[in-house]
């Protein structure tokens, strides 16, 4: 069944076809926000709110791009704000976050180290400009083609090339700066 | 060159491993669940907006009615607006006598 079959179903009231359209999502949606989030509680939280979201505006798709296009965005849109929100809430944790970072990086044990190589990396995902980060998302997470990913970010194919590239780089550039973690992963080896 | 290799390596480690990750098998009824409640909810509030309607109808064609017709004024009231008065004699030789003056 086609997406735009199970939408005409949907909006006829079967919530079979809802379902259906849920277990064949939910995967890539909770990928991205685990990309983008980096936390699975949140991850599943936002993955809900997707499908509510959903559930509830499912009417109002006009029909003109890929079903899966529109859900992207909206994923997007949501973990958004979903990111903005916690700003707010969290700022004055930021310095205390600072200080849990620098405290890991001295106590560099086995597992202390990897626990602390992941908390890098997803810090340094998180740091890169937004159209970068979605862009290595999409591509990395989801691997969906340019095409779809220039679709989803409204820009053109040659942008998202570029946006990958310069992620890439300014990851590499952010984790080479990162202190003691190239120690980390020298001692891994 | 070979560390650059080392963090992609590490980077594509890390995505993978996130990758990997896979929702609760209960996510889709949870949706399922919380969309029926949002159903119902939203049914409710169509009848009690239903309701609100049908009421502020009925005042409304009421308060128009009344600025309308004036059918509302009691009987006595209408006749009293209609009664012609009646005057004495004496009564109205002082009013001709008074307009004359």
């Amino acid at each position: 069944m086609i997406d735009f079959e199970l939408i005409d179903s949907i909006l006829q009231g079967n919530q079979k076809d809802f379902e259906r359209l849920i277990k064949k999502y939910e995967t890539p949606v909770f990928r991205v926000a685990i990309g983008l989030l980096h936390n699975r509680e949140d991850a599943e939280e936002v993955t809900q709110d997707v499908f509510l979201k959903v559930f509830r505006n499912l009417s109002a798709f006009n029909r003109k791009a890929a079903f899966s296009t529109w859900l992207y965005r909206l994923t997007i849109n949501t973990i958004l704000n979903v990111l903005r929100r916690k700003r707010r809430q969290h700022l004055w944790t930021t310095l205390s976050g600072l200080f849990q970072v620098a405290s890991k990086e001295v106590s560099a044990e086995t597992k202390m180290a990897r626990q602390s190589e992941a908390d890098i990396i997803g810090q340094a995902i998180d740091g890169l400009p937004q159209n970068q980060r979605l862009a290595f998302v999409l591509t990395k997470y989801e691997e969906l083609p340019q095409k779809q990913v220039a679709a989803i970010l409204k820009t053109s194919e040659g942008a998202v090339e570029q946006l990958v590239a310069r992620a890439k780089q300014n990851l590499r550039k952010k984790l080479q700066q990162a202190v003691g973690f190239k120690g980390a992963s020298v001692s891994k080896k | 060159m070979a560390d650059q290799r080392h963090i992609d390596a590490l980077i594509d480690a890390f995505v993978e491993e996130q990758r990997n990750a896979s929702p609760d098998p209960s996510l889709a009824s949870r949706v399922l669940m919380a969309a029926a409640r949002e159903k119902d909810i939203t049914a409710k509030n169509a009848v009690a907006w239903e309701r609100v309607v049908v009421v502020f109808s009925f005042v409304a064609a009421i308060a128009l009615g009344i600025k309308a017709g004036n059918w509302y004024q009691p009987a006595r009231g209408r006749e009293a607006k209609e009664t012609v008065v009646l005057v004495s004699d004496d009564q109205l030789e002082h009013f001709h006598f008074y307009q004359q003056e």
